[in-house]
């Protein structure tokens, strides 16, 4: 019986999943698989959920810090946001000796109201090929 | 005829108290004449060492049919 785990999602934590197989063994009708083992970051992203909250035609941002850990680096190749209308994206490269990239995002939306957006990141690493940062907007009146 | 009467029930009360047994072994060898499959797996738990999150393991399990019939997988349930 073949297995796939995928592990993302399990950076920094240990892994445990468990598979009962079900046969027609009269004795032995449930069968416990199980999988586990550490799975180990290869990025830091904070914070990894930006929110915007305040007063409408008020200045909204927030800057979000990308770190490749040093066994896995990566470079952004592109980004973009899922709704322009709402967000404005800044991204700048790590100086020298730096690996952290920063993501500045600010609020575009001027109406009160709550929306929901997502930046994405495209990198040439083949474990991460894309991060999704999500954005809850909550612009008041 | 005192003897006979208590030879006769000591009788009929071995017979009740055997038949139970007699039965049960009866259907005890009828069960194990019955052909069944009987699913073995050596090695039910897979540790993996430490792996960059993103990877994508896989692994094969092998599940052994010790019985006369064929064994079925008849449901997977994962969590």
């Amino acid at each position: 019986m073949n297995i796939a785990v995928a592990t993302a999602g399990y950076g920094g934590k240990t892994l445990s999943k468990t598979i009962q197989v079900y046969t027609s063994d009269p004795i032995q009708k449930v069968i416990s698989l199980k999988v586990t083992g550490s799975v180990e970051k290869t990025v830091d992203i904070e914070p990894n959920v930006v929110r915007l909250t305040g007063k409408a035609q008020t200045e909204l941002k927030a800057v979000v810090k990308v770190v490749p850990m040093e066994k896995y680096p990566f470079t952004i190749k592109e980004f973009s946001v899922k709704n322009e209308k709402n967000l404005e994206v800044v991204l700048t490269a790590p100086g020298k000796g730096n690996l952290a990239w920063e993501i500045m995002v600010t609020n575009k939306q001027n109406r009160p109201g709550r929306y929901f957006d997502m930046i994405t990141l495209v990198t040439d690493s083949s474990l991460q090929p894309e991060i999704r940062i999500n954005v809850f907007g909550n612009i008041l009146e | 005829m005192k003897n006979i009467k208590f030879l006769f029930l000591g009788g009929l009360v071995f017979m009740a108290l055997s038949m139970p047994v007699w039965s049960l072994e009866t259907k005890a060898e009828s069960q194990a004449d019955v052909p069944v499959p009987v699913a073995e797996i050596a090695e039910p738990e897979y540790r993996f060492d430490a792996v960059p999150e993103g990877t994508k393991l896989t692994h094969a399990y092998v599940i052994q049919n010790k019985g006369t019939v064929p064994l079925e997988v008849v449901r997977v349930k994962t969590g």
